[in-house]
């Protein structure tokens, strides 16, 4: 490294404690070569970063949409189990109700697997998304971006 | 070398006034009271994970309905204030501020002895949720708490001497114990055992409630008996009655169901979500609270809030969620009012049904509203110049399977929160615009009413 920098006349000259390293740069080509090697380090690391975010929040979106896929079948169930249940209330003076309630007692049995499954999705979300603020969502131009892209993603995979 | 000489004797005399009044003003000055390091000095965020397990406990303890969890969080809330608020500057203790608690009745730090206020808060925050859900909390939870508990005091406690380590840790349970004291006087107390407060017998008339669902009590009819954290929150926030009650056509009543019947059936798919995304979960939900909460969590996380401005965020919105649902509940059991599907399936359309179940307890005014709206006004205090301007997501509910929703002002909000009720079929128009009333003159009352520290970090 040190012997690339000194073929394009940039050298390392001691300067006290605070500042150890100057650097001198003595023609114009190493600037511009010096400048070449920079802007490309920098693109590079955009380019993994944004494929580490993209990658993120490509896998985020699956979970999310499986925790869609089970609200959806949350509210299903709670709609079956209130019209049942009016049917229940409706039918007690005039006639048998032993089928309806076996049927809400399946529905309730349904419901704690589902309660179970939403559960732990649940927080597994919540730590997913505490690593996905905390890493990349750091200010709200990320956020607004994030949210684009989620929707954009979940909408593309139907979940939406 | 003359002029440098009689410069160093003028900079010497300067030096030596300074350190001479310097040294004179420390004499004025009393020893301080307590030799810790102040609140704001630590980070807020084992209190908000805490706040964060105290959905998932509300979620999956029984018994806990809307009323019961606005007291778990407003306790909880007050006790972790009280934990820390002797190193708050310009604080002052919420004992004889709020109805009933009297300075005798909490605990006093020591004079010149050391305390570690994130310690004493997480002792008082786990012993206080051990306490408020103590009859009926899961094996489960109470591990959780316990490992929260301890993960924290670990970390806390690194380069801590031991005695101010237990030290703190004593005054936090102390603090606990006074405030969970205090709560055992409110007509709330252990009230999860019997949420349906019975017997009570169901007034019968035409504009009253009638069972909606399976539930055939109402919610807690007594809730708005208990004493509120400021007296004034009740008493001078009762909606004025509502719409006369009609069967008429055309009348001013029998307007407003029509209203909200022509709504739901015209609901758009977004109305649709709107609603489900406020009513939160059909089976399991920490309630309107709970999620009131988690949005106040996120905002602290993204404003990396110190344990100074989390507790005090927390304590003015424990304080007005409690309020708000005891003086909503006063209005709901001296009204009654039927709730618009019962009226609806009688006189307008008997196959009618609402987007998502109707909750078990009388219409008049929103619960939803009353909390939301008393919620936002402490937001619009703590993150807005008063005008309620503040571009957030609310990602509250992505772990829940909703996809997250942008807003711009926390009064547009509250808006959202209470018309969801009226998308979902839930309640009559003057229910959530009263309700939004109600719970606004709540917030402002905690904002003005209690002497809370100013800039906070």
């Amino acid at each position: 490294m040190k012997l690339w920098l000194r073929r394009y006349h940039i050298n390392f000259k001691p300067f006290g404690i605070i500042f150890p390293i100057i650097i001198t740069i003595k023609s114009f080509k190493a600037l511009l070569k010096l400048l070449t090697v920079g802007i490309l380090f920098v693109l590079i690391f955009s380019c993994k970063n944004k494929a580490s975010l993209d990658s993120t929040i490509n896998d985020f979106a699956n979970t999310e949409c499986r925790a869609m896929q089970l609200r959806i079948q949350r509210f299903k169930l709670a709609d079956n189990i209130r019209f049942t249940q009016d049917s229940i209330i409706q039918k007690t003076q005039s006639g048998d109700t032993l089928q309806l309630h076996e049927k809400i007692t399946k529905m309730y049995m349904e419901k704690e697997l589902l309660f179970i499954q939403s559960s732990r999705l649940a927080d597994s979300i919540k730590v997913q998304l505490d690593i996905i603020m905390s890493t990349y969502l750091t200010d709200k131009n990320k956020k607004l971006a994030f949210n684009r892209k989620l929707d954009s993603i979940l909408i593309i995979k139907g979940c939406k | 070398m003359k002029i440098s000489t009689k410069l160093c004797k003028i900079l010497f005399s300067i030096v030596l006034l300074i350190a001479l009044f310097a040294s004179c003003k420390k004499d004025d000055v009393a020893a301080p009271l307590i030799v810790a390091k102040a609140t704001n000095a630590y980070s807020g965020e084992q209190v908000r994970g805490y706040f964060s397990l105290l959905c998932t406990i509300s979620q999956t303890t029984p018994g806990f309905f809307p009323p019961q969890v606005s007291r778990a969080y407003g306790y909880i809330g007050i006790t972790n204030y009280e934990a820390v608020v002797n190193g708050i500057s310009g604080a002052q203790s919420l004992s004889g501020q709020l109805n009933g608690l009297t300075n005798s009745d909490l605990p006093k730090v020591s004079a010149g002895l050391s305390y570690n206020w994130a310690i004493s808060s997480n002792a008082a925050i786990a012993d206080m949720m051990r306490k408020m859900f103590a009859d009926k909390i899961s094996s489960i939870n109470s591990a959780r708490i316990d490992s929260i508990e301890l993960s924290n005091l670990t970390s806390l406690s690194r380069g801590e001497n031991n005695e101010v380590i237990s030290r703190s840790v004593q005054f936090g349970k102390d603090i606990s114990g006074s405030i969970y004291k205090y709560s055992t006087t409110d007509g709330g107390d252990k009230s999860y055992m019997d949420p349906f407060q019975l017997p009570f017998p169901l007034p019968i008339d035409t504009f009253c409630w009638v069972p909606t669902g399976a539930a055939q009590h109402p919610i807690s009819p007594n809730w708005g008996s208990n004493r509120p954290f400021l007296s004034v929150n009740v008493s001078n926030t009762q909606p004025s009655a509502p719409i006369d009650f009609s069967i008429v056509p055309g009348s001013a009543f029998y307007k407003e169901a029509m209203d909200m019947y022509t709504q739901v059936k015209s609901n758009t798919a977004d109305q649709v979500e709107i609603t489900r995304y406020w009513a939160d979960d059909p089976f399991n939900t920490c309630t309107p609270t709970g999620h009131t909460f988690n949005i106040m969590t996120q905002l602290l996380e993204e404003n990396r809030a110190t344990l100074e401005k989390t507790s005090v965020a927390y304590a003015r919105l424990a304080i007005a969620e409690n309020d708000a649902f005891i003086s909503c509940w006063k209005g709901k059991y001296k009204y009654f009012l039927i709730r618009p599907v019962s009226y609806i399936k009688k006189y307008i359309d008997a196959s009618f049904s609402t987007v998502i179940g109707t909750p078990p307890f009388p219409a008049y005014t929103s619960g939803h509203s009353c909390e939301m709206g008393a919620g936002s006004r402490v937001m619009i205090s703590l993150f807005t110049d008063g005008s309620g301007n503040y571009q957030f997501t609310d990602y509250s509910q992505l772990r829940y399977g909703f996809a997250a929703r942008n807003f711009s002002n926390f009064n547009e909000m509250a808006d959202e929160c209470a018309k969801s009720r009226f998308y979902g079929g839930l309640h009559y128009n003057m229910d959530n615009t009263r309700g939004l009333q109600v719970g606004r003159a709540i917030g402002d009352n905690v904002n003005k009413m209690i002497n809370w520290p100013h800039n906070i970090k």
